[in-house]
């Protein structure tokens, strides 16, 4: 199995198999369109940390059957080794996540998101915009009108 | 320049968009106007305990996309900022769920303000009225209302034993104009005391002026207007009084509606002020000004609304619903040219029970008959094997089978019938018996009327099954189907639910069952040749099904080239015609004495088949519709039903 060098944006050189490496539909396509090549892949938009955390995700998963299923993908838990996984400081959580997207990693993408989408379940706006930093910039008038037009959808 | 602005890698913009926000929150609301070194030093010292969202829209997208199911999260998510409420609204409006009925006023309203944030109508693809509460424990509140509609039953029964099956009214609630004064008033006014938010932002639209408290009321005031109708009151947890204008103003607002489920729902017909073009409800009753005239909007212009506005309406739920009658069915497909997929389960009121007893699903016939037979073969093979104990029905049927066999071979047809009734008459003796204790035996009663739509209370209460056979019964026919939760009792409910499966089989054999093999045979000749490639397949749950599938499927492979016609029956999955394609018939190379173990064989393999080929939800209990639309199907139905003589029918001459 051949190896491939990936450089991240702070100019860190990771060494991955193929394989591994493969999982991110970015660099499946870049190889292949390359072909073989001895020069390392520039990621600029990943950090040598993010990178790092990437592919031990990618390498455990190396050998993970490709779900094409869209429902299937969503409605499954998370794993418990990805739940392990995932259990990282918020800044680092969201630069996993921009990762997957810009790598184009569909199954960690999808592990980020389900991670973020429960950390939101069941909490008020108020908490969320704790959790996350989030800055209410709505007038008041504007969040009354929200709170009336959806007020069909608020759990009571 | 350009090239500047291309060369900043989008997490160093990230980043710098994530420091500049954290700056802004260090110091303060305002904007720093200080020099960017100094910014960037505050932020080196606050990144580290703060993280702050930095996500874009895409991906608050993806990650809101895994709230669809909570509801009432994405209402919070809404408020959180202005970008969370952009990504979030799409979301929430796509399948909105309402629990009562003032929420759906509200609602409502909110699509058709004059002044609002969104244009919420498009944005709708299904809705769900049906008050199903998927995080409650749905048994728990079954049990409760097993008692209740129990309690009804027997006072429906007193009250009209004579008649058990309802006389169709051209709207359902039409004929009760005291109902309709009543509701008018309250239904906007309607709400939940404890749910009632303090907010007074509603109250600007709705002038609640009229505290009513009156939900149980109205409630009770159903279930007793649907007298005869017992299962109004099988799902007593809070249901929604629709009334026939505020479906009008969905479709209105709605014209990407893809969905409605409107089970459950109570209808009544709304009246508007033809002088003002005002809908009665949607006044305040003090506010009806006199001496103009009201003119009833019915039910029917309600249908005749949704499928003008919402032409793409492709599936329709209207189970246990008392305002669906068999003419209402018919509106809807006549109004809903795409509609393919119809729950009306247990909505008793509908004297055509074909329409009733089954989910109805069109189903195109896919190129290659080879193709379809394998992805049918199995589903219908399992939709009776998934039903892992039904000991007692299988044997009696499958004791039966070696009669039928040689016959099997000349007329498919009659001796698939002769075979069901035969067993039929087999079966049923041995479940009228007495049931082991009174009470039960009301309640099962209603319960398996209500599931199975088959109103005859009278009858019911009187045949309940011995305990050996509840015990042998199938355990879970019904769980296996697509909306387990409602009808599928587990648990403590285990018990109600098999003698509830006794009866169901009683019923089915006796009131229902019967009539439409005596037609069956006459049908049989009556039949176009060509419409014997309309395939009907009903999928029971009983190994009588299994069975005939075996049988029919062996006839078919015996004599192909032959034309016959899939039988009309109401239970048995009609074999498909497979004139022409190699028939992948799941075994069974002789069927003969030894028949019960290939049988077991069969469902063995087949179940596994099953898994394999479906895994989508088990499709029990549906009847997929081929090479027809729901229109043409819903109508041979009718007809027939005219032919055996269902005077309610008469509207059908029009």
């Amino acid at each position: 199995m051949s190896n491939v060098r990936l450089l991240s944006s702070d100019n860190e050189e990771f060494v991955v198999q193929k394989e591994v490496a493969e999982r991110s539909v970015l660099i499946k396509n870049m190889l292949e369109d390359v072909g073989e090549t001895d020069s390392a892949i520039p990621l600029p938009n990943v950090t040598a940390k993010v990178l790092k955390k990437v592919i031990e995700w990618c390498d455990h998963h190396s050998s993970d059957p490709v779900t094409t299923d869209e429902t299937e993908r969503r409605t499954t838990d998370i794993d418990e080794w990805d739940q392990k996984f995932m259990e990282v400081d918020q800044e680092t959580l969201f630069d996993i996540i921009l990762a997957a997207n810009y790598l184009d990693i569909k199954p960690l993408l999808d592990v980020g998101c389900k991670t973020v989408a429960n950390m939101i379940k069941g909490k008020t706006a108020e908490e969320i915009r704790k959790i996350f930093n989030i800055v209410n910039d709505f007038t008041p008038e504007e969040e009354a009108q929200i709170r009336k037009e959806n007020e069909w959808a608020e759990d009571r | 320049m350009q090239n500047d602005i291309i060369s900043i890698p989008r997490a160093q913009y990230q980043r710098w968009c994530r420091q500049l926000r954290d700056s802004r929150r260090l110091l303060g609301t305002t904007v720093t106007t200080s020099t960017t070194s100094s910014s960037t030093k505050a932020t080196t010292t606050t990144s580290a305990f703060h993280s702050v969202w930095c996500l874009p829209p895409e991906l608050l997208l993806e990650i809101l996309g895994y709230l669809t199911s909570h509801q009432g999260t994405l209402y919070q998510v809404s408020l959180v900022c202005r970008q969370w409420f952009l990504c979030a609204t799409p979301i929430l409006y796509k399948h909105p769920r309402i629990h009562n009925t003032y929420r759906w006023a509200t609602f409502l309203l909110s699509l058709n303000r004059d002044k609002r944030l969104f244009n919420y109508g498009p944005l709708v693809h299904s809705i769900d009225l049906s008050c199903r509460d998927k995080t409650k424990d749905v048994l728990k509140l079954k049990y409760h209302d097993f008692t209740r509609s129990s309690r009804l039953a027997s006072i429906n029964a007193n009250s009209s034993s004579s008649s058990a099956q309802p006389l169709v009214t051209t709207s359902s609630t039409a004929s009760h104009d005291n109902t309709t004064t009543i509701t008018t008033t309250t239904t906007f006014t309607m709400n939940d005391e404890d749910n009632y938010p303090d907010n007074e932002a509603a109250d600007d639209d709705l002038e609640d002026g009229t505290n009513t408290g009156t939900v149980e009321h109205v409630h009770d005031f159903f279930d007793m207007l649907s007298e005869d109708d017992q299962y109004m009151s099988y799902h007593s947890s809070p249901s929604l009084v629709v009334s026939s204008s505020s479906l009008i103003k969905l479709a209105q607002a709605c014209p990407n509606l893809v969905s409605i489920d409107l089970s459950f729902t109570h209808m009544f017909s709304d009246s508007i002020v033809e002088e003002t073009g005002d809908y009665i409800s949607t006044l305040q009753h003090y506010a009806i000004p006199p001496g103009l005239t009201h003119v009833k909007v019915p039910i029917e212009s309600a249908i005749n609304a949704i499928g003008q506005h919402c032409t793409q309406l492709q599936q329709l739920k209207i189970q246990c619903c008392g305002w669906v009658c068999a003419r209402v069915i018919w509106l809807w497909t006549v109004s809903c040219p795409n509609l393919t997929y119809m729950d009306a389960r247990r909505s008793s009121k509908c004297s055509v029970k074909r329409f009733t007893t089954n989910i109805l699903q069109v189903r195109e016939l896919p190129q290659h008959h080879a193709q379809y037979q394998q992805n049918m073969q199995p589903q219908r093979q399992t939709s009776t094997s998934l039903s892992p104990s039904s000991s007692s029905s299988s044997s009696s049927s499958s004791s039966q089978a070696p009669l039928q066999q040689p016959s099997s071979s000349s007329s498919s047809s009659s001796s698939l019938s002769s075979s069901s009734s035969s067993s039929h008459s087999f079966t049923s003796p041995n479940q009228w018996t007495t049931a082991e204790n009174g009470t039960r035996s009301s309640t099962s009663a209603s319960a398996s009327t209500s599931t199975s739509a088959f109103t005859s209370p009278s009858t019911s209460t009187n045949v309940p099954a011995p305990e050996s056979i509840q015990r042998e019964l199938p355990e879970a026919p019904f769980t296996a189907q697509m909306d387990v939760n409602e009808e599928g009792p587990i648990g403590n409910d285990d018990h109600l639910q098999r003698q509830y499966q006794s009866h169901h089989h009683h019923h089915h054999h006796h009131h229902h069952h019967h009539p439409f093999f005596h037609r069956h045979h006459h049908r049989h000749g009556l039949l176009p040749p060509n419409v014997g490639r309309f395939l009907m397949t009903i999928y029971m749950n009983d190994d009588q099904a299994l069975l005939d599938n075996v049988i029919g499927g062996q006839h078919d492979a015996r004599d192909l080239g032959g034309d016959h016609h899939p039988p009309f029956r109401n239970r048995q999955p009609a074999p498909p015609l497979q004139t022409t394609a190699n028939v992948p018939l799941p075994p069974v190379p002789t069927f003969t004495a030894n028949h019960f173990t290939t049988a077991s064989t069969i469902r063995s393999r087949v179940y596994r088949e099953f898994l394999a080929a479906s895994s989508s939800s088990n499709q029990n209990n549906t009847v997929y519709i081929t090479n027809q639309t729901m229109r043409e199907y819903v109508w041979s139905v009718l007809k027939d039903a005219r032919e055996q003589g269902l005077t309610e029918l008469e509207w059908m001459q029009e």
